[in-house]
């Protein structure tokens, strides 16, 4: 097997074979990928830094107060793990209903789910004040305390994501156990992750219908996950957060921001290392297409949610809708209704704009908008207080963005550190696709 | 008197006048002390309910009418909690009134008056017994009834998690196993 390598990537070469594609960041210049990992280990390293300031001198350095009790991480929480649910629905629906589209991206998308949701699962431990504590949840834990579901539901959600990814990398990583050119530490690791793997029907048969049941199972996990996710707002009885819509409208937008992720991360991977012949168009428009449906389901909901408070008049409800949409946040939710849900939708529905570029401008601008969105939920809600007709205010501090921005970037250099491991492509389910559509 | 002297009385007088017209504004502002006493009234005749009173006076013990009172039981569901019974307002008198279905012989109540410009906030607990008789079986505002999910709900959940831990876990297990033992077969 010949070992496709980025100094061919430098004179415009892709690989020539899927084996050398599906390796390619692995077997990648090295100096390139310490550069890449430098590059993104720096925002990484000052979200660090800030943490571990916070950590120092309590949580007065962020930007919370006794009325804005929950900001930036409670965002980052929903969102990092929203990510997760979009890659594990791509990866999940599309297994179960065989689309042959699916298989470039599977891989992309599992990896994807794993590494933001190991992200935003740090993000409840970010958020509280004294983490050294957190231990006590294992041994003193409280059945009526969110934070304990919050975290047996991410738990599992985290073991689920892990299994998905890992089974379709048992027949991968067969390929290359000899002769691929990696030898020392990997090598060995690919010989023990491949289980001994030959192909056989039984082998073949068995894979299949535990990737089966996962993928069934994945699907209700991830929804309750969000939905869990959902309760720690609206079961508060908080105007603006009070609504039986939260349920399913957190899972619409986790898929929504979900595939955005995915789209964003496989067409990376496609142009840095010249993938285009296996990750191909057509698998990034389609992935395209289910983001817009979800882009509309989720224009609908957010109508759902300012006509049924505005509908209902409540007297609480009032100065939360007024703020969002009129008054201090108006700029921002409009700008998240054009920026977040039009904009991407009109890119893909236009045939001139439906291009890589368009489709990854489209996904870049609904990775931001929906951040934003779940910033509009939060904050805009707990400013009016409940204690009077006082407002509170929330400014995020140096010490939350820092936090944030290193969160974010933890994300692609997770993938880079795991791809320079792992295939980046599912080689052998790309052959088992392609051999059916053949047949 | 010297000049002086009367200097300083003056001085002295326009600084007591300057302090009580400046802490004037202030101790105005201050809501008047209320108190709030909760009774139990036992209905006239049959099929009449009971009612829970709470009376809101003033320091001087007279009445307030007019203002809103929330009364709540405290139950034990999934926690200690307080469920509302509802708000009255209070008449002339200065008492609120809210119809009571009891659940159990003896209950804790707690009776709320949040407070105004004029009256300062305030609270009273107590507990109220009524004849086995009067207990209602069952009553469409009482979480008591609920109790028993409070032992169910969290245990189901324990199962239901470990459930999906211990079947992810064999998935995983069973399907390398089978690979493994394949391999060695071929």
């Amino acid at each position: 097997m010949s070992v496709w390598s980025l100094d061919a990537r430098w004179r415009g070469d892709s690989p020539s074979s899927l084996a050398d594609a599906s390796v390619a960041p692995a077997v990648s210049s090295r100096r390139a990928f310490l550069l890449c990992v430098a590059a993104l280990a720096i925002p990484v390293a000052g979200g660090v830094v800030a943490y571990i300031y916070q950590l120092t001198q309590g949580l007065s350095v962020t930007g919370l107060n006794d009325e804005v009790f929950w900001g930036v991480y409670e965002v980052d929480i929903v969102t990092f793990i929203g990510f997760s649910y979009g890659g594990a629905l791509v990866s999940a629906i599309l297994r179960l209903t065989n689309a042959s589209w699916r298989a470039p991206i599977s891989r992309i998308a599992e990896a994807t789910a794993v590494v933001t949701l190991i992200i935003g699962a740090l993000f409840p431990i970010i958020h509280i004040g004294r983490p050294e504590r957190l231990w006590e949840m294992f041994v003193r834990p409280q059945i009526n305390s969110p934070l304990l579901w919050d975290m047996v539901a991410i738990g599992t959600y985290l073991l689920a994501t892990l299994v998905l990814f890992s089974l379709p990398l048992i027949p991968d990583l067969a390929r290359l156990r000899e002769g691929n050119g990696i030898g020392g530490w990997r090598a060995r690791l690919y010989r023990w992750g491949s289980f001994g793997w030959r192909g056989t029907e039984v082998q073949r048969r068995t894979l299949n219908r535990a990737l089966t049941i996962m993928a069934i199972a994945i699907i209700p996990l991830a929804i309750m996950v969000h939905t869990v996710l959902s309760y720690a707002f609206s079961l508060t009885g908080r105007p603006g957060w009070r609504s039986t819509i939260f349920g399913p409208y957190f899972v619409i937008a986790a898929v929504y921001s979900g595939i955005a992720i995915v789209i964003l991360a496989s067409v990376a991977y496609r142009r840095v290392y010249r993938l285009e012949k296996w990750i191909d168009e057509r698998s990034i428009r389609f992935l395209a297409y289910l983001m817009v449906a979800m882009g509309v389901a989720y224009a609908y909901f957010t109508f759902t949610e300012v006509t049924t408070a505005g509908y209902v008049g409540g007297r609480e409800e009032a100065p939360v809708l007024y703020g969002l949409m009129l008054d201090r946040y108006a700029p921002l939710f409009w700008g998240f209704v054009v920026m977040g849900l039009v904009v991407p939708v009109l890119l893909v529905a236009f045939r001139k704009t439906r291009t890589i570029a368009g489709i990854t401008v489209a996904a870049g601008l609904v990775v931001g908008a929906m951040w934003l969105k779940r910033f509009l939920i939060i904050v805009p809600t707990l400013v009016p207080s409940l204690l009077g007709d006082s407002y509170g205010s929330y400014t995020p501090s140096w010490v939350e963005l820092m936090v944030t921005v290193g969160a974010a970037a933890a994300i692609p250099l997770l993938l880079v550190l795991l791809f320079r491991v792992v295939p980046v492509l599912s080689a052998d389910e790309i052959e088992e696709l392609n051999d059916q559509v053949r047949s | 008197m010297s000049g002086q002297r009367i200097r300083n009385l003056l001085f002295s007088l326009g600084l007591m006048v300057f302090v009580i017209g400046a802490a004037a504004p202030v101790a105005a502002a201050e809501p008047e002390t209320t108190t709030l006493t909760l009774e139990l009234k036992e209905p006239a005749k049959p099929d009449i309910p009971y009612y829970l009173m709470a009376r809101l006076v003033d320091a001087e013990g007279t009445g307030i009418s007019g203002e809103s009172v929330s009364f709540y039981r405290k139950v034990e569901i999934l926690g200690a909690r307080l469920a509302y019974l509802g708000d009255a307002e209070t008449d002339s008198t200065g008492v609120a009134k809210v119809a009571f279905n009891p659940s159990k012989e003896t209950s804790e109540i707690l009776v709320r008056f949040d407070g105004t410009d004029e009256f300062a906030a305030g609270e009273t607990a107590g507990s109220v017994t009524v004849p086995p008789e009067a207990v209602s079986s069952f009553g469409g505002d009482d979480v008591d009834t609920l109790e028993p999910l409070r032992v169910v709900i969290p245990r189901l959940m324990v199962v239901l998690v470990a459930l999906i831990w211990i079947g992810l876990i064999w998935i995983v297990l069973s399907t390398t196993r089978t690979i493994r033992r394949e391999a060695e077969r071929a």
